[in-house]
């Protein structure tokens, strides 16, 4: 495999000073300086794949180009990944390549929502990722360069660049690294991949194309039920996709370890937090009507648009909101409205 | 024949060269169109009537 032609652009380039400038000027950064990605980097990157440099992992749109084995190892030594990061890298690009995930219209909306990728498994402790405080935040390599690696695929492979393929009307912090990793240690449910129909020794990804997370603070209750109501209440804005898009796509609950005790403590599994949150997460007609994106799409039949007092659930059905647990200490827990035209997908890490 | 407001015709010409469509005619609007009554939006559809007539015909010429 280290003989493999490989098909990149070679450029010669005086020292450090002219990469950055010369990688910014064509547009191939997000901004941050990046590692420059000579033959030697990208082959060891490949190598830690295990996967030929030609292999097409997916079609990145808007640009609808391919995504190889190759070019993704690029875009990973230009984030700074290390390279046994690359099978977490290669599955976050396969799964945002399904047609399930319509990466298409989450490339190209004027939403501000990135791609989460959330990683679940054994490779978590592996790759030494963070699951714990500052779960969404800087300081770690893993969950910094992984995340910051996706974007950069998205962009220089996909071609979606700020007002250039890339329509958002502002963006997001989401956008430049959205990584995080689920803390089965701190979790009192079967871990979500377990949930999603893997094994618990095996590892997955899963990308879902989220806004950055809003916050659910509640340092008062001392009940599972009355924390699942501040939950609910958070996710219960009309100003959210996911307000007028129902039943076209999920949305994430990613509880601290302190709410899911509590929640746990008191009887409710996960399917009963889903329950719970898809009862208790509804707007009201009368406040979405001519407002937000009122009838911008179809609403399911059983919703009377008619009835000023009907709700509206912010999903189709429970099984369309995520639920894992990660975060340190505290009482704080995120909910993650999405772009609603899109499905999460999950794929199983793959480790040569 | 495609239609779009000025502030996508980036995109929408990435995607008709992506798409193997370099020379689909695109008429462009002016932004925003969203939010806008309905004179308003007949004026707009007024504007592009001659871009899209061009368009769809100029294979003729």
């Amino acid at each position: 495999m280290f003989n493999e032609k490989l098909v990149s652009e070679r450029l010669t380039l005086r020292d450090h000073d002219d990469v950055q400038e010369t990688f910014l000027a064509r547009g191939w950064s997000d901004g941050l300086p990046i590692v420059p990605p000579t033959e030697l980097k990208v082959r060891d990157m490949i190598a830690a794949s295990g996967l030929p440099a030609s292999q097409v992992l997916g079609v990145v749109p808007p640009r609808f180009a391919e995504a190889t084995v190759e070019n993704v190892a690029v875009n990973a030594v230009m984030a700074g990944c290390r390279q046994d990061y690359m099978p977490v890298l290669v599955a976050a690009v396969q799964a945002a390549c399904d047609p399930a995930f319509r990466l298409y219209s989450v490339q190209a909306t004027t939403h501000p929502c990135g791609v989460l990728v959330v990683v679940s498994g054994p490779i978590v402790q592996q790759l030494g990722m963070n699951a714990g405080f500052g779960t969404f935040g800087p300081g770690h390599r893993a969950n910094a360069t992984i995340g910051r690696a996706m974007r950069l695929v998205l962009m220089n492979v996909g071609g979606a660049l700020p007002g250039h393929g890339d329509q958002a009307t502002q963006g997001s912090p989401a956008k430049y690294s959205y990584c995080i990793a689920e803390n089965d240690a701190a979790s009192p449910w079967p871990p979500l991949r377990v949930e999603l129909g893997f094994l618990p020794q095996q590892s997955t990804v899963t990308v879902i194309a989220g806004e950055a997370p809003h916050n659910v603070n509640d340092h008062v209750c001392t009940s599972g039920e009355n924390i699942l109501h501040t939950v609910a209440s958070t996710m219960t804005t009309i100003g959210h996709n996911n307000s007028a898009c129902i039943g076209t796509g999920d949305v994430c609950v990613v509880l601290g370890p302190e709410h899911a005790a509590q929640i746990a403590a008191d009887g409710f599994s996960r399917a009963d937090v889903r329950e719970f949150l898809f009862r208790h997460a509804r707007n009201r007609v009368r406040d979405m009507r001519d407002r937000a994106m009122w009838r911008m799409h179809e609403m399911p039949d059983w919703i009377d648009l008619d009835d000023d007092d009907a709700e509206i659930p912010i999903v189709g059905a429970p099984e369309e909101i995520l639920v894992l647990v990660a975060g340190g200490a505290g009482k704080h827990s995120a909910f993650i409205p999405t772009f609603g035209l899109t499905r999460s997908v999950t794929r199983r890490v793959e480790t040569p | 024949m495609t239609l779009c407001t000025e502030a996508f015709i980036g995109l929408a010409r990435e995607e008709s060269r992506a798409l193997g469509m370099p020379e689909l005619p695109i008429a462009i609007i002016q932004h925003p169109l969203g939010g806008l009554k309905g004179e308003q939006v007949a004026q707009r559809a007024r504007e592009a009537l001659e871009q899209v007539v061009v368009g769809l015909t100029r294979a003729r010429h």
